[in-house]
């Protein structure tokens, strides 16, 4: 079993609980804000660290990583991201453009070292099935990539200008972070953590107890500019399936905790990630 | 800075010490005589006092506990 604050093999439940209280002693960074972010911010003993990670990490790995990323993004209050795509003004999709780009291009690199890796012949297609339509483009439609690049340039800005606009340091971080899990962990454990990132336009949330989609599908009905309904619809339409099928291939091929230790860190870049769009939209404004 | 305050780690030490010079630096005051904070890591509040005048704010830190976001809200007079 791998610690879910550093990667370590730790051992089981006993030693993970041992391991990460003496790091918290030590104030390890990594280690105290695992803790508190998902455990307690309360300073625990050994024993009770131990009872509370077995309660957290209980469950099938597909539920539980939909029920938690739901908790995370779709929760009261919503990711601020979330809450922003609501009613997303130009400077809000603008940010969205501006950063993405670089996510997507992340996303791909991803996604390759889980082709490159993986012994699993299903697992490998549904990849590059998915980079093809991320970032090369089939079936005579143009890829996600040049949808939301259209999306900035129906927004206002020239198209050399969103190209040429460098990530966001905090945008930088996480995808550095992103491709660090990808190097790290098995590549099932990566191809389910990275899809359920997906999870963030999976239009069926309401059903986990979602209080909020990620955005108002009114937007696709709305005066928002066409390459803004057709960039936003791409998500909506094919990411309920993306997930959905890529959870159940990880959760048929990786070990459970690997998948739900390696989905936590990737949300913990992705919340980061989507707080940099707002910062764009912000320097924007 | 004139109080011993316990941390549970070096980035929280460090982002505290980093808006405390951010405040110092906006207000142009040469002390604070009290720091109030709540939120979390996607954004927080703050209100700095120094006598009878204060200072409220929000801001985010980034991965190596700099400032990366900071306004001024509306202070209480």
């Amino acid at each position: 079993m791998i610690c879910p604050a550093c990667l370590n093999e730790v051992g089981d439940y006993d030693s993970t609980a041992s391991h990460m209280v003496r790091e918290a002693y030590r104030s390890d960074v990594i280690h105290v804000m695992w803790l508190n972010r998902n455990i307690s911010k309360k300073r625990m003993e050994v024993e009770e660290v131990r009872v509370r990670l077995e309660e957290f990490f209980r469950g099938e790995p597909k539920e539980w990583i939909m029920r938690r990323f739901v908790e995370r993004f779709f929760g009261d209050p919503p990711h601020p991201f979330v809450e922003a795509m609501q009613r997303p003004t130009r400077e809000v999709l603008l940010g969205y453009v501006l950063e993405h780009q670089h996510f997507l291009r992340q996303w791909v690199i991803s996604l390759s070292t889980v082709i490159s890796r993986t012994k699993v012949e299903e697992i490998r297609r549904m990849e590059a099935e998915n980079i093809t339509e991320e970032y090369v483009g089939c079936e005579g439609r143009p890829p996600h990539l040049e949808l939301l690049i259209r999306m900035g340039v129906a927004l206002g800005m020239r198209r050399e200008d969103i190209v040429n606009t460098p990530p966001l340091k905090r945008t930088r971080d996480a995808l550095a972070e992103l491709d660090r899990l990808s190097r790290t962990l098995s590549p099932e454990a990566v191809s389910g953590a990275m899809h359920s990132l997906e999870l963030i336009a999976h239009r069926g949330v309401r059903d986990y107890g979602a209080k909020y989609t990620y955005f108002d599908p009114s937007i696709l009905k709305s005066g928002y500019p066409r390459e803004v309904v057709e960039f936003l619809r791409e998500g909506y339409d094919k990411d309920v399936k993306h997930s959905e099928y890529a959870l159940e291939l990880a959760s048929e091929h990786a070990d459970p905790h690997e998948l739900k230790v390696g989905a936590l860190k990737a949300w913990e870049a992705f919340d980061s990630y989507l707080l940099a769009r707002l910062e764009r939209a912000r320097s924007l404004g | 800075m004139g109080k011993r305050t316990f941390f549970c780690c070096e980035h929280c030490a460090r982002g505290y010490k980093n808006v405390i010079q951010e405040v110092l630096r906006r207000t142009g005051w040469d002390r604070l005589d009290s720091l109030e904070l709540e939120g979390n890591y996607r954004g927080r509040k703050g209100v700095a006092r120094n006598g009878d005048k204060s200072y409220v704010f929000s801001f985010r830190l980034g991965s190596e506990a700099e400032i990366t976001e900071f306004r001024e809200e509306d202070s209480k007079s």
